[in-house]
């Protein structure tokens, strides 16, 4: 439960994660560029989401037969992004609303060579690329990946905007 | 941004003797911001950054100084610039940033993890991973960070204002400047044109380099527009943000919202409005006349731009777009490396 969060960034191991990355890998022609959130100073950030489509119901419904922590989060508000070799999500601030909730990002794919990097008020954390691992935040931070060296990776993202209405988010 | 490998060679000795002044090195920053963390902050202050500095004139040793203006070549003028060393010890970071001035960096260090992020002219995202020797010229107002660190310690010599070769201009570029009738050695000179637009005036600024006296880049999407000015020595970017709102019978349209740091009244405002907003009629197969503000050449551009994001992208996107104009022949020139 988020409520237990006293660390401002807790990363643990979370699984079985390989139907979802599956699931994802299988529809990966339904990842579009996405042109609406994601930038940086009105910069957009190079990656492609899942868009409204059968295979984003089918990812949701294997992502929901898991335990991951929906408890302030509609499905329907989870992001899932795919980045391939030199797609990066560029600086992307987050403070939680309501106050109480949290930022979690699954990782589904495995880059040696590539971090995650939320910067909060106590520094900046560098968080390797593993399939499986689940990191929330529960302090207002600035997150990014990338870009990338891995061939194809998945994150699935909630506590943020779905709907592109939110400021920029740099 | 320019980049060039193996500039220097003895990357290792630098950073050998200035391993041996660890101790001499000032951390950075000196104490912990007094302020709140802001996620949304800009970041041109660096109180929130972490990595540990040796500055020449300051805290840097007389040997070590000797034996970096031997490496790199420096002049006594560019002795007068402020150079440092910037150590990063495993964790260390800076954090998204950009600079008001370009700025030299030359890396000492070399590792598949880290590097520095920066964007490059077309506004795209790239990670310079560390090689020795490397050198790295930055842009004005380029944002730019460095993870923190996963390998060994990095260094890189950091210099403010960059250190620019003065390699003597060759026999037939002087032999042409004489052509020419004007010294590509001076300083760029404001001139204008009807290039870019009928009935308006663009600036365009004459350059040393010999092939280009104006580039500009164009980076539209339905939501905003860049153009981009460059010299050869500064840039000037000119965002162009729109706002983009849905119509109750669904249509989407972009409205003008703000054009910084254009003004109104700038020549170069009503051209960029109408290129973009034309292209997008064009791509989307909609009736569209072209403004009469527009040259001939921009809108066969236009035309050019519809057909290629028809048969790539079936939808418009000159994100990345570079558009050049060539001074001898007033040739435009479309360059982007992912169509």
């Amino acid at each position: 439960m988020l409520k237990t969060i006293e660390k401002p960034v807790v990363v643990r191991e979370f699984g079985p994660v390989e139907p979802i990355a599956a699931q994802l890998r299988a529809g990966h022609r339904a990842f579009k560029r996405d042109r609406t959130g994601h930038r940086f100073e009105g910069v957009p950030s190079r990656l492609t989401v899942l868009t409204e489509s059968r295979e984003r119901q089918t990812a949701l419904a294997a992502l929901a037969a898991t335990d991951y922590p929906f408890e302030e989060h509609l499905p329907n508000t989870i992001r899932f992004f795919r980045f391939t070799a030199g797609e990066y999500l560029l600086p992307t601030a987050w403070r939680a609303q309501p106050e109480e909730s949290a930022l979690h990002i699954l990782m589904l794919g495995h880059g040696p060579d590539d971090a995650l990097i939320v910067s909060l008020e106590s520094g900046v954390q560098s968080i390797p690329v593993k399939n499986g691992k689940l990191i929330s935040v529960s302090r207002p931070c600035r997150f990014w990946l990338g870009p990338v060296f891995a061939e194809e990776i998945f994150i699935a993202v909630s506590g943020i905007a779905m709907d592109g209405t939110e400021r920029d988010m740099g | 941004m320019k980049i060039q490998s193996n500039k220097f060679e003895n990357a290792e000795e630098i950073v050998a003797k200035a391993e041996s002044y660890a101790s001499l090195f000032m951390d950075y920053p000196e104490s912990p911001p007094e302020r709140l963390f802001n996620p949304y902050r800009d970041t041109y202050d660096q109180q929130d950054d972490q990595f540990h500095v040796l500055r020449m004139g300051y805290n840097m040793p007389d040997d070590l100084t000797e034996l970096i203006v031997e490496s790199l070549g420096l002049s006594e003028k560019d002795r007068e610039k402020d150079i440092r060393i910037n150590r990063y010890d495993p964790g260390d970071y800076l954090q998204p940033r950009r600079d008001e001035r370009r700025k030299g960096i030359f890396v000492l260090t070399t590792s598949v993890h880290d590097g520095l992020t920066i964007a490059d002219e077309a506004g795209r995202f790239k990670r310079i991973t560390d090689a020795a020797g490397t050198y790295i010229i930055t842009s004005r107002e380029t944002w730019h960070w460095v993870d923190p660190v996963r390998g060994g310690t990095r260094y890189v010599i950091v210099t403010d204002p960059p250190i620019i070769d003065r390699a003597p201009p060759k026999e037939d570029d002087r032999r042409q400047a004489s052509r020419d009738g004007r010294d590509r050695r001076a300083a760029p000179r404001p001139r204008t044109t009807g290039i870019l637009a009928k009935g308006s005036t663009a600036v365009i600024y004459e350059t040393e380099a010999p092939e280009i006296v104006l580039k500009t880049c164009w980076r539209t999407d339905p939501y905003d527009t860049f153009l981009k000015v460059v010299d050869q020595t500064e840039s000037r970017h000119l965002p162009v943000i729109h706002r983009a709102a849905t119509n109750p019978d669904g249509r989407q349209w972009v409205e003008l919202e703000r054009l910084w740091p254009l003004g109104e009244d700038d020549p170069l405002w009503p051209v960029v409005n109408a290129f973009a907003n034309y292209c997008y009629a064009v791509a989307d197969r909609r009736p569209a006349e072209a403004p009469d503000i527009l040259s001939e050449e921009l809108v066969e551009l236009a035309k050019v731009l519809a057909q290629k994001s028809r048969r790539h992208h079936h939808s418009l996107d000159l994100s990345f777009a570079n558009i050049m104009v060539r001074p001898d022949t007033d040739e435009i020139v479309v360059i982007d490396p992912y169509w």
